[in-house]
Formats: structure tokens, sequence, C-alpha cells
């Protein structure tokens, strides 16, 4: 090929990875600045004391929804960190052949669940007999965050150096020391690293609360009660006809952004510290 | 290794974090909770209830899904909601396999709603509009809004010549069981071909101009975003969503646009209402006489059966009723329903009155049968099997 | 009992009796996860029996979806998912190759760390809130300026008919928007991993930029590239929230992007709790089991691609 054509297409490629990079980067900058604008409208003090108002007011606020998060998401930290943490200690320690591979293709599958399938296995399993509750949404919640738990676990745990575990077997330390203390005292920051962010992973999820927990007005005070949530008051109101609910669901996107944004970013930074020695 | 365990700090400490929020929420209270399915057209008017009936009474949750009347009459007929809202009646069929199923049923007049005909064509703000013609643009017959029949009952008004895009709703509604009922009594075309329902498939004639949303909010953002659109919503969404309305020939021969008073003088010809636990598929107040009366007007009703099951939940769900037909009314204008009349409303209460929580019919049936064969037992002669 | 199975018990039992008390109770959970996951999967696959059972091999091809009239088959919805995922990775591949090549070869090297944080980010961004701005700001612009532009196009089928917003198209933007990112990312690590030997040699040879991304760099790339690609697939074929909120949710088959239509997720999210007859329950079920083998059956295309390409 003549120099000048190959020189060309270099520079057309150039400007198309320019443009395919502007293609991704602006649509983002639109969200989060609309998030902002719009969210600044009903982000006060009512928004999260209060719960749900007149529609002829200022339509109150999501404290509800975030008490509901709070608890929703608690219980989900309750069945997947138990279930992801010692199934990825036990991939990463004590893994033998058959089991441990039987083992990783299910929490594969697990992790390919679409995320209203969990909510309607939890369906069937508990709302059917206790009806809607957190302890459902708990539980759909869960089941999407333990692939999470379990692989941050297990990469965690097999980032160990073999030095300092073999430093453990030569002083003659038990086992289940070496791997309590030594293993996951080394890898302590990254599997905390690895929970904060299954908990960033599920705090947004709407679909398996959908038909979970019924999503009404009421502050849950039992793990069978009802509840909302952050992201599902989003979906119902912006779903609705009325503004004034239009402009609680940007404050709370504009609410659940920062909560988001502050754990993954927070992750990073707790990782920075704890790396540097 | 439990040993060492209990001895650390830490250990406690994560029993601790996650321990004590459970407890606390396995052993708090629980609020009594009430679910509620069904027609969108009363929507705004029971969250608005909600929100105040929770303020005085907080041990009382009330949930309301807006899903349509259909899915409403479906789930009360399988009693998977303590009640349902519609906007029509029960068919005598379902009503009769209500009665089978669960018992008596109970239909209970909450709201009086006005379905308004939304319209969106731009640079134009007014319309009339008869019911006759309204019926052959949902039959497809009228093409485009100049047609000379919309023309001539619009004289000052510049209608372009564009294709009429019709909207319906895609879900079963009360709603469209309402608009129906007014265009079978207005056109017996439309009473022959389709009838009172709450979901009819568009004619043929109609072609790509037929669009459909779900809920009455889905009808509304399709009119508010479709230019040259008609749909028709609950009165309330037309004014929430700022849609320009029609002015409908009522029976009198006046153009009268929906409005508080107009829809409240509708409830006025409701007599000769049923009682509650009766059937009531032939109640209608449609095309009402009056010269102020606004045309298409309903009452929106709740279904709840009269013998409950679980007491708490039937203390729970009469304190709720009668807080509607009460207390509730007062925020009914607010939102642009017209408060229901007194009668209606003693109506209603009379009906919430005689719920009550049964005693299960079969298991006192066996006490009797159990009670008849130990008194058999006892009283055997003794000496029988002696012979 | 024989004495094959009496040795296997034995040596079970000495195995158990030898776990140290962290093995035993990490045992114990791995078990219980297996057992939690087997209950999930056959749970789903008993309760959309009653569906096949009325409907066969039918139920997957048929077009109608009347839950009134208990009438169901499940094709509209196969082919919103397919229509929507296919355009959007079809999308997600280009922009990806586009943007890690800028993030890694033209971007000044100190930026580029923070460009690619900006990127991750959007993966982080609840799928709620992208629909919520689908909403709000697609939808009126698929309907007020996409279509008005594509207007002139619209003899071609994919272009025709009249938009609400809510459409095909709509659903196509914001998934193209959630999934580029997971892509771009293990492209761009790849990139990042070339030998920097290799391209040195490719330069030393006169090779211009562009070139030595296609000729040394994309072959080396390829297995991480397909995984990020699978990945992201996986991820638009699953995603809900954003999709129901911006996709029309009518149960149709058309050819045009600019129609409303529908996808497994969406309908289960919509209809799950409306559904009061047994066979839609059951339908719907059936529809996540369609969904659920759907990602599975990916997952493992992408473990069998893996293994081959690695093999090369």
């Amino acid at each position: 090929m003549r120099r000048s054509l190959r020189g060309i297409i270099d520079r057309l490629y150039t400007v198309f990875a320019i443009f395919a990079f502007l293609v991704l980067i602006i649509p983002l900058l639109h969200i989060i600045i609309s998030i902002v604008i719009n969210g600044l409208r009903r982000f006060d003090l009512e928004l999260i004391t209060a719960t749900p108002g007149s529609l002829l007011g200022s339509g109150g606020g999501i404290l509800h929804a975030i008490v509901g998060t709070a608890m929703v998401v608690f219980v989900a930290m309750l069945i997947s960190l138990p279930l992801g943490f010692f199934a990825g200690l036990y991939l990463a320690e004590f893994a033998k052949g058959k089991f441990a591979h039987f083992l990783r293709t299910l929490i594969s599958i697990l992790a390919g669940v679409p995320s209203i399938i969990a909510g309607v296995f939890a369906y069937t399993v508990i709302v059917i007999t206790y009806g809607f509750s957190v302890l459902a949404g708990g539980l759909a919640l869960g089941i999407i965050a333990i692939p999470y738990v379990a692989r941050s676990t297990e990469e965690a745990l097999e980032s160990v150096p073999m030095e300092i575990k073999e430093a453990g077997f030569s002083l003659g330390i038990e086992r289940w020391k070496i791997v309590l203390f030594i293993d996951v005292g080394y890898a302590k920051s990254r599997i905390i690293a690895g929970f904060l962010l299954a908990l960033a992973r599920v705090i947004g999820e709407t679909a398996p609360l959908l038909v979970t927990v019924l999503g009404g007005i009421n502050i849950p005070s039992n793990i069978l009660s009802p509840a909302n949530a952050i992201p599902l008051v989003i979906y119902q109101y912006a779903l609705s006809p009325f503004e004034v609910w239009h402009n609680i669901a940007w404050s709370a996107a504009l609410l659940l952004m920062i909560i988001v944004l502050v754990l993954n970013l927070g992750v990073r930074y707790y990782l920075k510290i704890k790396m540097i020695y | 290794m439990l040993k060492y365990l209990l001895k650390t700090p830490k250990f406690w400490l994560i029993i601790l974090m996650f321990g004590l929020p459970l407890v606390f929420m396995v052993s708090a209270p629980r609020a009594i909770t009430l679910v509620g399915q069904g027609a969108t057209f009363p929507e705004p008017l029971i969250i608005e209830w909600i929100v105040h009936f929770q303020k005085k009474y907080n041990n009382i949750t009330v949930v309301y899904k807006g899903t349509g009347s259909g899915a409403g009459v479906k789930a009360i007929l399988s009693n998977t909601v303590n009640f349902a809202g519609s906007d029509a009646p029960l068919k005598l069929s379902e009503w009769e396999e209500a009665n089978r199923r669960h018992g008596p049923i109970l239909h209970i007049p909450e709201a009086i709603g006005g379905v308004a005909v939304v319209f969106n064509i731009p640079g134009v703000d007014e319309l009339n509009l008869t019911g006759d013609i309204l019926a052959n643009i949902y039959l497809g017959h009228i093409e485009y809004w100049d047609d000379p029949n919309i023309t001539a009952i619009n004289p000052r008004i510049r209608l372009p010549h564009e294709r009429i895009y019709v909207v319906k709703r895609a879900d079963s509604s009360g709603t469209t069981y309402i608009f129906t009922d007014y265009l079978s009594h207005v056109s017996s075309e439309w009473a022959e071909r389709i009838g009172k329902t709450k979901a009819f498939r568009f004619p043929d004639e109609l072609g790509d101009r037929g669009l459909a949303g779900y809920g009455n909010a889905g009808v509304a953002q399709v009119v508010q975003q479709i230019p040259y659109s008609i749909g028709y919503v609950e009165f309330a969404y037309a004014v929430k969503g700022e849609l320009k309305v029609v002015a409908l020939k009522n029976r009198a021969g006046k153009f009268v646009k929906p409005s508080l008073e107009t829809i409240a003088e509708a409830a006025k010809y409701a007599t000769n209402l049923p009682d509650p636990w009766e059937s009531w598929h032939n109640v209608s107040i449609v095309d009402s006489p009056g010269e102020l009366t606004y045309p298409i007007v309903s009452f929106t009703y709740i279904l709840v059966y009269k013998y409950q099951k679980d007491k708490t939940v039937c203390s729970a769900l009469k304190t709720w009723l009668r807080w509607i037909l009460t207390e509730g009314q007062e925020y009914s204008e607010g939102l642009l329903y017209p408060e229901l009349p007194q009668n209606i409303v003693e109506l209603g209460l009379s009906a919430v009155n005689g719920i009550q929580a049964e005693e299960n019919a079969e298991s006192s049936a066996l006490l009797v049968g159990v009670s008849l064969f130990l008194i058999m037992v006892v009283s055997h002669p003794r000496g029988v099997h002696n012979e | 009992m024989s004495r094959n199975r009496r040795n296997l018990r034995e040596s079970l039992l000495k195995r158990l009796i030898r776990l140290d008390p962290i093995e035993g109770i990490s045992l114990f959970f791995s078990v219980l996860l297996v057992v939690l996951t087997l209950l999930f999967i056959g749970k789903m696959i008993i309760y959309s029996l009653p569906v096949f059972e009325k409907f066969g091999v039918g139920f997957i091809v048929g077009t109608d979806w009347i839950p009134r009239k208990d009438v169901f088959g499940a094709l509209p919805f196969i082919w919103g998912t397919f229509i929507t995922s296919s355009i959007a990775i079809l999308f997600a591949v280009i922009i990806s190759y586009g943007a890690a090549y800028f993030i890694v070869e033209i971007a000044p090297p100190k930026v580029r760390e923070f460009l690619s944080s900006v990127v991750e980010l959007i993966v982080a961004i609840p799928s709620v809130i992208i629909g919520l701005w689908g909403i709000f700001y697609v939808v009126p612009a698929v309907r007020g300026l996409l279509k008005p532009i594509l207007s002139p196009l619209s003899f071609i089928p994919i272009f025709s008919g009249e938009t609400s917003g809510y459409s095909y198209l709509s659903a196509i933007i914001v998934l193209t928007l959630m999934i580029t990112p997971i892509s771009t990312s293990f492209i761009k690590n790849a990139l990042e991993n070339v030998p920097i030997e290799l391209k040195e040699a490719a330069y030393a040879l006169g090779a211009t930029r562009y070139e030595v991304f296609r000729v040394v760099s994309k072959p080396l790339i390829r297995r991480a590239a397909l995984a990020g690609i699978i990945l992201a697939y996986g991820r638009a074929v699953g995603e809900t929230m954003a999709v129901v909120m911006v996709v029309g949710n009518i149960p149709n088959i058309s050819i045009s992007l600019f129609n409303p239509g529908y996808t497994l997720a969406a309908v289960i999210a919509n209809e799950f709790l409306e559904a009061t007859s047994v066979l839609h329950i059951s339908a719907l079920i059936a529809l996540g089991v369609i969904l659920f083998a759907w990602s599975l059956i990916v997952n493992i295309l992408a473990i069998l691609v893996l293994r081959r390409v690695s093999m090369r």
C-alpha cells in the first residue's frame, strides 16, 4: 500500500476511536448532569426524613424506602456473606477435583441468573407462605450477591503469596489457623472490599424487589413486614403521571447514585491505603 | 477453635453487628397489611387516602396497586387480595362465580369520576364532539381531523388535515368499560359490534392508527406525546397531565366539558341502586339527562367479600372502608373527584357494617359431627355387646 | 453391601473425620449453597411444566400472548430479547474497540487510569436510574429527533412506522450504553497487557499505530475481548429495568425498530404480580426458564470458545 494511504487509514481510525469514546462518555455525562440538575429540586431534608405525603403538596419523602433498603440489604448480606465467603474459602483453600469443579460451575450458573428470576424464586419460597416481606426481598438479593462474594473471596485468597503460607507451615501452625489467620488475615482488605462491592451491586437492584416486597408506604418494622426500597420507589414514581413524584424520583436517584459512588470509590480508596503496606 | 474465637473481641463485634438488628427485626411488632388491586381510575384518590389513613392508623398498612379493573376483578375472584377496585361492576357471571367461590361479595361505591376525552392537536385548544362522532372515530370511519362531521360542529376552529391517532387501554380496564358503555348508548353500530366491555380490539378500519397505553397514566402519556391523537382517561389524569379536553354533547344537547360540577350532576340521577350484596351489573349512569350533566360518568367500586377469614384483617378492613366513606371524602374534591352523595355513603356504610369474620363453616360442621358422635358413644346402652 | 461400596463409605467417613473445623464449616456452607442452587433450578423447572404440558413445544414458537384467554406463546418475547441484545452487542463491539484503542493508544498515559475509571463508572449506575433517564430523555429523543432524522430512510423496514418513542430502538440505546463499558474494560485491559516489545518491533518495521493495533494487538487480545463481549451480551439478555421502562411493553413481533416491543425479562417483571391463573404464572416462569437457559448457553459457549481460542 502507498504510504500516504496507510497514513490516511491510521488517521481515520483515530478519528473513529475518538468518536467511539465520545459516544460512550457523552451520554454518561448527560445522565450524571440530568440526575444532578433534576435531583436537586427535591434534594432536601424532607426527602430523607419524611414518609410519602399528600399528592397536593410536595409528595413527602422516601424515609420508608431508605429504611426498607437498609433492612433488605441487611438480610441479603446476612444470607450471602456466610454462603459466599465460605464457598470462596473452600474453593481457594480446600478444593479437590470434582466437587470443586462442580461448585465453581454452580457459582457461575448463579452469576448468570437474571435478577428477576431470583425474585420469582424468592416469591415461590417465601411470599407464598409468609407474604410480601423484607425476608423475601433479602433472599432474592442474597442469591444475586452470592457469586460476587464467592468469586472475590476466592480471588483474594488465591493472591496470598505462597511464601507466607509456607512460613506458617514451617512454624508448625495448624492448618485451620493458617487459613483463618494468615490467609484470611492477609487478604482481609480485599475480602471486605468484595463484600462492599457486592453490597453496592445489590443496593441498586429493582427487579427482584418488584415481586417480593410489595412496595407500600409503610416503614417496615419486622422481617416479615412488606417494605419499599429506594430503587423500587424510583421505578414507581418515574412511571406515575404525577410531576410531584417525578421530582422525588430524580432526587431519590441522586441519593442512590451518591450512595453507590461513595461505596465504589470508598472501596477503591480503602484498597489503596491497605495495599500501601 | 471455638474457644479462641469466643475470646476475640472482633468476633463479638461481628456477632453484635449482625445479630442485634436481626433480633430487632424478628421481634418487632408487625402491622396488619391490607392489599388491594385494580382500577387506575380512582388511584390518585386512593393514594391520597392511604397517606392520610396511615397517619391516623399507623398499625394498619394499606397497599393498592393500580393494575386495571380487569386484573382487580380476577384478583378478588381468586381471593388473592383483601379488596379490589373496579370501575365496572361485576358481570352477572363474575358475580355468580364470586358468590359460589367465596360467599357474598359487596359492591361499595367509593367515588364518582368522569371519563374525559382528551386530544392533542397542536394549535387547537377547544373541540366539540358528539357521542356518535366519537364512536365513528373509534370505529375507524372518520380518518382525518378535518372531516366534515367534525368541522360542522366546530365552526370557529381550524382543524388540520391530519390522520387521527386513536388511543385505547391496552389492559383490561374499567375506564374502558365506562367509555364503551357510553359509546354503546350513543351509537347502535358500536353497541352491535363491540358493546360495553373492559377490553376490545381495534376494528380493522383503523389500520395503523390505533395505539394503546397501560393504565390511565399510560394513555395520558401516549396522548401527551403523539400529536393528532385522541384518547380517554379519568378526569383527574387529564388535568394533571395538562391535556386538552373535548366538550361532549350531552343528552340535553349541550356541549359540556367534565368538571367537578358537571360530573356531580350525573350522580343525582343514580336512583334505584341495588343493595350492596346484590348484583350491580345493570347499574349505569352514563349519558344521564340534565343540562349541566357531563355524559361519561360512573361510580368506581370497592369489591370485598362479606365474610372474612381472619378477625384482625376483618376489623382492619372495616376500619379502612369506614374511613374512606367518611373522613376520606374530604380529600376527594381536591383531586377532582366529586364527593359521594350522602345516600350512597350510607349505603356503603351499611354494607361495611355487615362484614364479619366467618366461623369456618367446615370446622363447625366437623365440631357438630364429632359432638354428635361422642354423644352417641357415651349414651350407647351398656350391655348391648353382651348379646 | 458390596465391598466396593463399603470401601467408598469408609474412605468418605475417614475424610470427614480428618476435617479441621474451618474446612468443615466451609464444606457445610458450600454444600448448602449447592443444595440451594439445585433447589432453585428444580423449582423453576417444575413450576414451568404446566404451560409446556398444555402447549408443548408450541409454547416456544407461539406468537400470541393473551392472558385473559389463557393463550400463551413465547415468541414475541424471544424475538424482543434477541433483537435488542443482538443489535446492542453489535454496537457495543464496534464502540468498545474504538474506545479502548483511544484510551490505550491515543490518550496521554497519565489520564489513562482516570479515563478507564470514568468508563467503568457507567457499570456502577443502577439500571433503574438509566431507565429513569431513558424515559425522560431517550424516549422523547427517539420520537422527536431520531424519527424525523431517519424519516427519509423509512422505506427500509427497520425504520418504518410511527413511534411514541417507546420502542426497540430506545431499548437498544440504553442497553448499548449499559453493556459497552463491560467489553471496553476487558479489551482495554487486554490491550495494556500486550508485550511492548512486539509493538515496538512492528513500529520499527514502519507500521502505523493502527496497523500495529490491527496486526499485533488484536490477535493477541482475542481471548479477553471475546470474554468481555460474551459477558456484555449476557448482561444485555438479562437486563430488566432499563428495558421495561422504555421498550413499550407490547407483545408483538415487528421488524421496525421504532415499534414498541417486549422482552422476556420485562414481561415477567410486569405481569408476575397480576397473574392469577396458575397457567399464567407457569407461563411467566417458563419464560424465566427460557431466559435463564439463554444466559446459561451463552456462558457455556463462552467457556468452549475460550478454550478453543487459547489452544491456538
